[in-house]
């Protein structure tokens, strides 16, 4: 009964530790997690970085990125340290070659909405000097969902991820997020409702949906096993599981 | 490999646009092979409980893959003075009562709740089914469960994610009578530590079909590193020994 897709790219995944009992947080077991998932790539963001020091996330992530062929990274900036997020910018962008976007939060963990001025100015940066690179933003809620719609308007060189596509309230999200050609809707999330994803390949397409899973907080099988059951068509599937980011990555 | 799913429910669903209805949940069944599904109807829950439980009771009458849960508002119930409800939910087939404090908004320090316990819990001596709505509900339900019922009866929660998994842990190694549903169980490597932690024996496969999709949770288990005997403990095993199905 257990379907394997062929190829899955994950473009929503973390390295660190978590204050919850996760215990498969080492470079090895996320290899091991990816293998039994068929996941070839995954992009990764610090922990670290998200929930208490970004320096020293980044800088632990980095470390690990060579480790294996299919570890890809985005680096974390806090716009409470605009000064500092910028100097972690020139650090790595361009300059690591596997680090690939920028990962930014909204709301919870640095209690700073997701439109707020620091991101703002770290987005005019990025725009200017790497054009066309993936952000992905933390996008729980409809509120983030509607800011994130408006940032992406007024950022038109950058690849926006609504990651987790605005949580159990998608329905606004994806609505909010048609006709936006630089914005696309990150899946994993703890909401399972049936006909979510029929849904937002009726509204946005196929083309701008695009696979993630959380791990290493959320087991990946989750959204395979969502992506497997949505009634789509596989090439709608093979989409969201790895076409769309082989393209927006550049893999 | 038997598939037993102890997390539906069917109806109508008021709080948003779905097709949640009981030929649905039949699609579900079928398109994935599950055998049994123990549910009920969103009726019981939104509106009116007795007349939900007899709407899930003619369900096992169109399909006999359905196992019937009970239900009961304590926001519309005072008491069963004469034992004729607890009666009736025996001798009508329910084989576990479900409760839903985080829809209905009563919290479990609520007389009618402990009513329910004293007098429904008490005399049918059903598995109780109930979300986790908040840190620390599972250990006051336990509490409120073992200083009226000795022994106590089977509790299962539902909706356990990483937010309330050592919660969830501890008191399961400490409670045999203390179980949990899939639905929403989604640490990487929860199962294993599950496993390791002795407690593979209080995990069932659980869904939320038909608003849920049907294959996050049961993938989760496939694709865990547990061996086809802990798997079918999970899938079916279980649920047949705590449920008495």
């Amino acid at each position: 009964m257990t379907n394997k897709p062929c190829r899955i790219i994950d473009v929503h995944a973390h390295y660190g530790k978590w204050f919850f009992p996760i215990y498969s947080d080492t470079p090895d077991n996320i290899f091991e997690i990816m293998n039994r998932n068929s996941i070839d790539k995954i992009v990764l963001s610090s922990t670290q970085a998200i929930v208490y020091n970004m320096v020293a996330g980044n800088a632990e992530l980095a470390e690990i990125l060579d480790k294996h062929s299919g570890f890809y990274g985005y680096i974390f900036l806090n716009p409470n340290y605009i000064d500092l997020s910028f100097k972690e910018l020139e650090k790595y962008m361009g300059n690591h070659k596997k680090v690939l976007g920028l990962k930014l939060y909204s709301e919870g963990y640095i209690a700073q909405p997701l439109n707020c001025d620091g991101h703002k100015k770290f987005l005019t940066e990025t725009q200017t000097r790497f054009p066309g690179t993936p952000v992905l933003f933390h996008c729980y809620s409809a509120t983030a969902a509607m800011q994130l719609a408006g940032v992406a308007k007024q950022f038109p060189n950058l690849n926006f991820l609504m990651g987790h596509m605005g949580g159990a309230q998608w329905r606004s999200a994806v609505d909010c997020s048609i006709g936006i050609p630089n914005l696309y809707l990150e899946i994993c999330s703890g909401n399972f409702d049936r006909g979510k994803l029929e849904y937002a390949v009726s509204k946005v397409g196929a083309g701008h949906i695009l696979y993630g899973s959380d791990v290493t907080l959320i087991n990946p099988a989750q959204m395979v096993g969502m992506v497997l059951d949505a009634e789509i068509s596989e090439n709608d599937r093979n989409l969201i599981f790895s076409k769309n980011a082989t393209q927006l990555f550049r893999f | 490999m038997e598939i037993i799913d102890i997390n539906t429910i069917f109806g109508v669903s008021p709080r948003k646009e779905q097709d949640v209805s009981f030929p649905q949940l039949q699609k579900v069944l079928d398109k994935h092979n599950i055998t049994r599904a123990c549910a009920l109807s969103w009726k019981g829950v939104y509106y009116d409980y007795e007349l939900g439980n007899e709407e899930t009771l003619s369900t096992t009458k169109l399909d006999p893959r359905i196992i019937p849960i009970a239900t009961i508002d304590p926001r519309r119930f005072y008491g069963d003075t004469h034992g004729k409800l607890a009666d009736s939910i025996v001798s009508s087939g329910f084989k576990a009562l479900r409760l839903f404090p985080d829809i209905q908004g009563w919290p479990l320090t609520y007389a009618p709740f402990y009513q329910i316990v004293n007098t429904i819990i008490m005399n049918t001596r059903l598995p109780l089914i109930l979300p986790t709505p908040r840190l620390g509900f599972i250990t006051d339900c336990v509490e409120i469960l073992e200083q009226n019922i000795t022994p106590c009866v089977p509790l299962v929660f539902t909706g356990i994610n990483y937010a309330f998994l050592s919660e969830a842990l501890v008191v399961m190694k400490t409670h045999k009578n203390v179980n949990i549903d899939t639905s929403l169980f989604d640490t990487p490597d929860g199962y294993e530590l599950i496993n390791k932690e002795g407690c593979v024996s209080q995990i069932m496969l659980g869904t939320g079909s038909p608003a849920n999709y049907f294959l996050p949770a049961y993938e989760s288990v496939m694709r865990s590193t547990l061996d086809d005997k802990e798997k079918s403990l999970i899938f079916a095993g279980n649920a047949v020994r705590i449920l008495d199905i």
